[in-house]
């Protein structure tokens, strides 16, 4: 589950969005529809591409809070 | 594509003959996509030609709506209008005409008058009658009691108020005569007449009364009110004068009451006979009345309906330039290209069937006038073209916001928003006001659930996101979950009591476990540590630079396609690509920096060093000389070879981008203007038209060129080149100073997505975990309640206020400031949708 499978992954996912609306959407429609999947998925990625990346090698360590007991 | 660009327009002249114009322009209302032109702007409105039918709709108007009202007063249901549709009806389908309607209505507001005079009198007569009857039993009921008072008190009796006045009815031989007035009053009024009548007379009175129970009709006013009947007691003539007027004054109906005890009772009996008889009549004439209304409450709507589109009709037409001697009428109008066609048919069969001997004439004309910008949007685009409206209607043809912000609105919004509960519960909400959009569209509701209607698909995209940025959060109304496996954290191998207590955990924390990052989103074992708030911060904050400097550069590269589309290489040389150089160079730079820093395995590199030095001291990006022994002060900062030599480099195209941005631009402009002025002047000869502006020859062909001379004296204007320099200045300086304020701007990502967490948190730990703590089974209902009600309050309504009054900034100043000139304005077409009589809810 590395960075490129997930990333790999949404691609995967537009790519399905992509062969959607190719096929159901009206042609005038289409390149519309495109960018909207498009970005949106463009936008999930990214974010999740973040929070992957700040996680990679992180500077700060948990620490967990003592337990009242 | 749809949507990125306005419709195209074409100016299109309608010359009809006048015969047919009314049914042309009811066609073309019909199909709703047409935009008059006003041809008469400078004629007043009473003069222009058709004012006299505008005149006379106005006037049937008022009669419905007079019937209307009147129907209202009794309660009689208006049939709601049998709808039709725009498109539905030919113009032979007509059934009513407004001649019709106008003779129709004058009937039957003059029958509706009548009826209305007789009840009216009726019903003042009754409620009088009745009010008489009710003063003959009470005050009978008071002259009773009293001569009941004083039969016990002997007939002696001293000079008491009460004696006195019936020793003035039963023996009539008093020194002075005692008079009485019985009246009906308002009983809230009752104190201050009594006060008044006091001071009035002196003291010089007496006044008895007795309250009605339940209420009685004012024959005046004819409305249901509480009374009072009441007698009055004086002494002269004088006393009577004056509290007549006082009476006036208080509104006190007064009516006759015999003194003799049989007299009152026959006129009793004749009151009730009467009302007996007037009830009869009352109710036939309520059904006379009610009949009327009823019979017009039929088709009400209908004709009101009719009206209102005749007088749209004759109200365009009075747009139209009527020319007398041809008698024709000439039209202007933007129409959308995809429309022409049908337009054009519909002009052809308006034509053939109002039998116009000479057929319509519909020519497209060129005109350098901007068209109006027009988007066709359907019920899910419409909200968001209505977000990038309220900042500003999209010049024509201009790259239009909307496509992406229609993904990037719900998305930013969920970026401050994100939470997989909250992300539900407004996904409910959302699919609820969807589902039922038909039901709730037509029934009426109240402002705030409307504007949360109107947004209903907003709402849901909004929601979505949420529940998507909650899951990269990983939070669920603050909940942590572990969906996407258990945490990459271990205890650290190198504590001796790693496999007992792990006391290292509590002091210098777990550490990966080799494994990589969390799969998808934010590792579980962040929340409640004593670090979640470093990590978060430093995670949110470079993750809204991010964003921002990505949807920036969407931004200018937006600009880009205008340029394109209008071929303008002169902004593209020197807006677009400084712009593109300069935010990249920094804001750029500084989002690489970042990906580097989270790439590399241990860097500790201070990134607002680096940036900051980047200026200070070029070319040092390690502190050379600043360390221990001459060495170089932070060698963490350098996070790849040769990054001294490309920052220096990157703040040179950055120092040189300003002045590109500032100067080239207007200086091209005026050579630009003065090549083709002096072109002109030196040639001697034009080839090209003439203008009608050109002042110094050949004056007379302007008579020939009238028709244009209006569009084209707008356009053309002298060349001012301060003020185009004072433009670009401020256009430069405010994309320079804006690169850094906007950047900055963008951190309200952070802050707005830290508060919600922070707040979700405090209410679920505090409130609703330390409730449960407590093991009662009252507090824990109690502690849920309380956090509920915070959720929904707080967190759901308020906190997404505020998220989406931060999205829609970002979008408004941050995104479109980048390409969005917004100078435009909007197509309103002439249509008969939406035709409502303003006094509807009056």
């Amino acid at each position: 589950m590395g960075f490129w499978f997930t990333t790999l992954a949404f691609a995967a996912l537009e790519g399905v969005f992509y062969a959607y609306v190719q096929g159901s959407a009206p042609a005038a429609r289409r390149s519309f529809l495109h960018v909207m999947y498009g970005t949106s998925v463009f936008c999930c990625w990214f974010m999740w591409a973040v929070i992957y990346m700040a996680q990679m090698t992180p500077l700060v360590r948990p620490v967990l809070q003592a337990k009242e007991s | 594509m749809e949507l990125f660009r306005s419709e195209r327009m074409s100016l299109a002249r309608v010359i009809v003959p006048e015969e047919a114009a009314r049914d042309t322009i009811e066609r073309v209302g019909e199909l709703g996509v047409m935009q008059f032109q006003d041809l008469n702007s400078d004629t007043p409105a009473f003069k222009r030609a058709y004012s006299t039918q505008i005149r006379r709709a106005d006037e049937l108007l008022r009669r419905l709506r007079y019937f209307r009202d009147e129907a209202r007063r009794a309660t009689i249901a208006v049939a709601r209008s049998r709808r039709r549709n725009a498109t539905g009806r030919g113009s032979g389908a007509t059934t009513t005409t407004t001649d019709e309607l106008d003779h129709v209505t004058e009937e039957l507001e003059r029958d509706l008058a009548q009826a209305l005079k007789n009840y009216e009198r009726l019903m003042r007569t009754h409620s009088e009658l009745m009010e008489l009857q009710l003063v003959l039993e009470k005050a009978g009921g008071i002259f009773e009691e009293k001569m009941a008072e004083l039969d016990a008190a002997g007939s002696s009796g001293r000079s008491g108020d009460g004696a006195s006045a019936s020793s003035n009815s039963a023996a009539g031989a008093s020194a002075v005569r005692l008079g009485f007035i019985t009246g009906v009053i308002l009983t809230n009024k009752v104190i201050s007449f009594e006060r008044i009548l006091f001071r009035a007379t002196r003291g010089n009175m007496f006044l008895k009364q007795s309250q009605i129970l339940g209420t009685v009709v004012d024959p005046t006013t004819g409305e249901k009110c509480e009374k009072t009947v009441c007698v009055v007691f004086f002494a002269g003539e004088r006393a009577r004068e004056k509290i007549i007027k006082i009476c006036e004054a208080f509104n006190v109906n007064r009516y006759p009451f015999p003194e003799d005890y049989t007299r009152q009772r026959q006129m009793y009996a004749e009151c009730t006979a009467r009302l007996v008889e007037l009830q009869s009549t009352l109710d036939a004439s309520t059904q006379h009345r009610d009949d009327v209304l009823r019979k017009v409450g039929d088709s009400l709507e209908d004709w009101i309906q009719i009206v209102l589109r005749e007088k749209a009709i004759y109200h365009t037409m009075s747009m139209c330039s009527v020319d007398v001697t041809r008698k024709v009428l000439v039209a202007q109008a933007w129409i959308p290209d995809y429309a022409l066609s049908s337009v054009q048919t519909a002009l052809t069969d308006a034509n053939h069937s109002s039998l116009a001997s000479v057929g319509t004439i519909f020519q497209q004309i060129e005109t350098k006038e901007s068209p109006p910008t027009h988007f066709q949007t359907n019920k899910v685009t419409s909200v968001f073209q209505g977000i990038v409206d309220a900042y500003g209607v999209a010049s024509y043809r201009e790259v239009n916001p909307t496509v992406f912000t229609i993904v990037t609105f719900p998305f930013l919004f969920a970026v401050m928003f994100g939470d997989f509960g909250h992300g539900f519960l407004m996904l409910f909400a959302a699919l609820y006001l969807v589902m039922n959009e038909k039901k709730l569209a037509a029934s009426g509701l109240n402002e705030i659930i409307q504007m949360a209607f109107d947004g209903r698909y907003a709402i849901l995209l909004m929601s979505i996101f949420s529940i998507y940025t909650g899951l990269l959060y990983n939070e669920c109304f603050s909940v942590p979950m572990n969906w996407f496996g258990a945490s990459k954290y271990v205890c650290d191998p190198n504590d001796p009591t790693a496999s007992t207590t792990c006391d290292s955990a509590y002091k210098t924390g777990l550490v990966n476990n080799g494994d990589g990052a969390y799969a998808f989103g934010v590792d579980p074992i962040w929340h409640g540590s004593r670090s979640e708030l470093p990590f978060l911060n430093s995670l949110k904050m470079k993750m809204s630079i991010l964003m921002g400097v990505t949807q920036m550069m969407l931004g200018i590269f937006m600009s880009f396609l205008n340029q394109v589309y209008t071929n303008d290489k002169l902004s593209m040389y020197c807006e677009f690509f400084p712009q593109v150089i300069f935010l990249g160079a920094l804001f750029g730079y500084l989002s690489l920096l970042i990906l580097i820093k989270w790439c590399t395995p241990g860097s500790t590199a201070d990134l607002y060093h680096v940036m900051i030095y980047m200026f200070l001291s070029p070319g040092n990006v390690d502190c050379a000389g600043e360390g221990e022994n001459g060495g170089p002060g932070c060698p963490e900062n350098v996070l790849f070879p040769g990054q001294a030599g490309f920052q220096n480099f990157l703040l040179f195209l950055a120092f040189v981008a300003v002045p590109v941005m500032l100067f080239p631009k207007p200086y091209i402009l005026k050579k630009r203007h003065e090549a083709s002025r002096g072109g002109v002047r030196r040639g001697g000869v034009r080839y090209a038209r003439l203008d009608a502006e050109d002042d110094d020859d050949e004056a007379f062909l302007q008579a020939s060129d009238a028709e244009n001379s209006s569009p084209s004296a707008e356009e053309e204007e002298e060349f001012d080149f301060g003020e185009i320099m004072v433009h670009q200045g401020i256009h430069t300086i405010e994309f320079v100073l804006g690169a850094v304020s906007n950047t900055a701007s963008y951190l309200r990502l952070w802050a707005l997505s830290l508060a919600h967490a922070q707040l979700s948190a405090v209410f679920w730990d505090r409130v609703f975990m330390g409730a449960v703590a407590s093991g009662n089974v009252v507090a824990i209902v109690m502690g849920f309640a309380v956090w509920a009600f915070a959720t929904i309050g707080v967190l759901m309504l308020m906190e997404s206020l505020s998220a989406f009054l931060h999205a829609l900034r970002l979008h408004w100043v941050e995104f479109n400031n980048k390409f969005f000139k917004g100078a435009g304005y909007a197509f309103v077409p002439f249509t008969f949708v939406g035709l409502s009589d303003k006094s509807d809810d009056a």
